[in-house]
């Protein structure tokens, strides 16, 4: 298995292209952003007393924060796009021929998905140590103070939190990449995978919208509870329980006779649910690719 | 099953699409058996199924029936046997952004057989060595067909399956790649499944021959059996239709602009001069002629398609 992870590596770092526009574009965009602040800093007295002004800036908040990028839509979007050239790129280039009687299937899927999300991992675990020190830097300039103070019980803290964070963006990072993956698979097609994959992550965030008309329609108000085991509702829940140390909480329905209906659960239940999402869209590639034909 | 059989398959059947006015039958009912340590040719025409079956012998397409072996094990269920098979499958396709020496390590790894001394040895051998380095996107189609050649034996393999391996070689090129398949089977007892368009080169190299024409093998043997007893003689004489006339009462025959083409053994040519000279033909010259593996294959695939 090391060595088929290897051979994945090999192959997802050697497309310098595309590893640099969709996956190196964000610890290098956060370089470039850095450079310019420090750079605006450097120049403008207002800049510095403006920043001096803000709220005062905790490396540990913004070493953290940088795992937020898997989650927005542009960031979605740009790893789909990873995503789709990973798996589909071997249908454009007609190498599935090649890989396909070397090893099985399954393991074949199954480490495209652990390379593709250890790399992505990386790639922002090394933006974050860049933004946290860079920030340090911009702090130095402005003569802001950037803490905590390093003690054993902050380092204590931010190590469960960055690990929790590393491993929300990694979840949702496999989460897309599952239906990126799929629809590159079904289409065979790069476009293919990012279209329908991103088509599928934008119905997952509706499907709130569409849970609350079919209760309506079908006046079983309760329906909407279906949302508890959507992607999006429990990466929210954890990251909520991550930052405020609480679960979100969900009114679907803000007044009337249904307003007692809220979704809020503990922590446990999204991993949960997360980690059967994330087991069940590499299982169902899995399974989907077992049984293709490989044509081309 | 006999461990002197390298491939085997039993009612082989592959039909692609799911509704029946696009459904196609690429592949009927095909059995065939493949000795150990031979060179065995797979010819047909374009679309005959060719392509299909090398797939379903690789695992890359499931047939809709039918079972396939090598070695004696079955491909879907034991898979594992594919290590011990090297393929080369439809024209070379490579990680065009990866160099030749990377792309084999890429592939050496999946197949869990790396072993960096001995992808720079197929480098050398077929004569990449100094463009290994350079990215497959700049590589000719020639270039990448010897790549394909190194990657089909990465791992040692004991069966190696070649769909068209000297596609883009010069005949330089061509003529290496057939010693070198020779020399597989008579030096190393390896087996090689070769598919190939060009017959003379088949007609050169393979012990046995398969000729797959609709889906379906039509001839299958070995090479001199097939061809063996379809000698012809060539019979210059005039006037041509008066000995057309003679010969047709002893052999089948086909007239030509200015000769026949007579279905006779060179041994039978003494007989067929006699004939001809007491019926008053003069008789300018007869010579023997070997059917070749092509004329043998034409005229097979025009059997079947005018039957079907």
């Amino acid at each position: 298995m090391r060595d088929l992870f290897r051979a994945e590596w090999l192959k997802i770092a050697g497309n310098r292209w595309v590893a640099g526009c969709l996956v190196w574009i964000f610890p290098l965009g956060a370089l470039a952003f850095l450079l310019i602040a420090g750079v605006v800093l450097l120049l403008s007295s207002a800049a510095r007393q403006g920043f001096r002004q803000d709220e005062a800036a905790l490396w540990t908040e913004q070493a953290i924060s940088v795992w937020s990028f898997p989650n927005n839509p542009l960031g979605r979007l740009i790893l789909l796009g990873f995503t789709a050239v990973v798996f589909a790129g071997e249908y454009q280039w007609g190498t599935w021929k090649n890989i396909v009687p070397r090893n099985r299937r399954f393991a074949l899927v199954l480490v495209k998905f652990v390379a593709l999300g250890v790399f992505v991992v990386l790639a922002f675990a090394l933006m974050s140590v860049l933004w946290a020190a860079g920030w340090g830097v911009l702090a130095q300039i402005a003569g802001a103070s950037y803490g905590p103070r390093v003690t054993a019980g902050v380092i204590r803290d931010f190590a469960g939190d960055y690990a929790l964070a590393a491993a929300l963006a990694f979840t949702s990072t496999i989460i897309a990449a599952g239906y990126a993956a799929l629809a590159g698979m079904l289409t065979r097609s790069i476009l293919g995978g990012v279209i329908v994959g991103f088509a599928g992550t934008f119905a997952e965030s509706l499907s709130i919208v569409v849970l609350l008309l079919i209760g309506w329609l079908l006046d079983i108000p309760k329906v909407v509870l279906a949302y508890r085991f959507t992607p999006g509702y429990n990466l929210l829940n954890v990251a909520s329980w991550i930052n405020e140390k609480a679960p979100s909480v969900v009114r679907p329905y803000e007044n009337g006779a249904h307003a007692g209906i809220v979704l809020s659960d503990s922590l446990e239940f999204s991993v949960l649910v997360l980690a059967t999402w994330v087991a069940g869209l590499i299982l169902l590639t899995g399974l989907f690719f077992r049984r293709q034909d490989i044509t081309s | 099953m006999s461990q002197t059989v390298a491939i085997q398959t039993r009612g082989l059947n592959k039909t692609f699409g799911r509704r029946a006015r696009k459904r196609i039958q690429a592949v009927k009912d095909l059995s065939l058996e493949v000795p150990v340590g031979q060179v065995y040719g797979f010819l047909g025409p374009n679309g005959a199924g060719k392509s299909t079956t090398i797939r379903m012998l690789l695992g890359l397409i499931y047939p809709t029936s039918g079972d396939a072996y090598l070695y004696g094990q079955h491909v879907r269920r034991q898979h594992g046997v594919l290590r011990r098979v090297g393929a080369l499958v439809e024209g070379a396709a490579f990680y065009p952004f990866l160099s030749g020496r990377r792309n084999l390590e890429v592939l050496a790894r999946t197949a869990n057989c790396y072993d960096p001394a001995r992808i720079e040895t197929l480098l050398a051998q077929v004569g990449l060595a100094e463009r290994a380095a350079q990215r497959v996107k700049g590589y000719s189609t020639g270039m990448k067909q010897r790549l394909g050649l190194a990657a089909a034996l990465l791992g040692d393999p004991d069966l190696l399956i070649l769909d068209e391996p000297t596609n883009g070689l010069d005949p330089s090129g061509m003529h290496e790649i057939r010693t070198f398949i020779r020399e597989l089977a008579d030096e190393h007892g390896k087996t090689v499944f070769l598919s190939s368009h060009l017959l003379g080169e088949v007609e050169q190299v393979c012990d046995r021959v398969a000729i797959i024409n609709l889906g379906e093998i039509v001839r299958e043997g070995a090479v001199e059996e097939l061809l063996a007893g379809k000698n012809t003689l060539r019979v210059e004489a005039q006037p041509l239709p008066r000995a057309a006339e003679v010969l047709r009462a002893h052999w089948p025959l086909t007239v030509n602009e200015t000769w026949l083409t007579v279905s006779a053994r060179r041994d039978e040519s003494p007989q067929v001069i006699r004939q001809l000279v007491a019926a008053g033909v003069d008789v300018y010259q007869v010579t023997g002629q070997r059917q070749t593996l092509e004329e043998y294959f034409l005229a097979v695939v025009q059997e079947g398609f005018a039957h079907a």
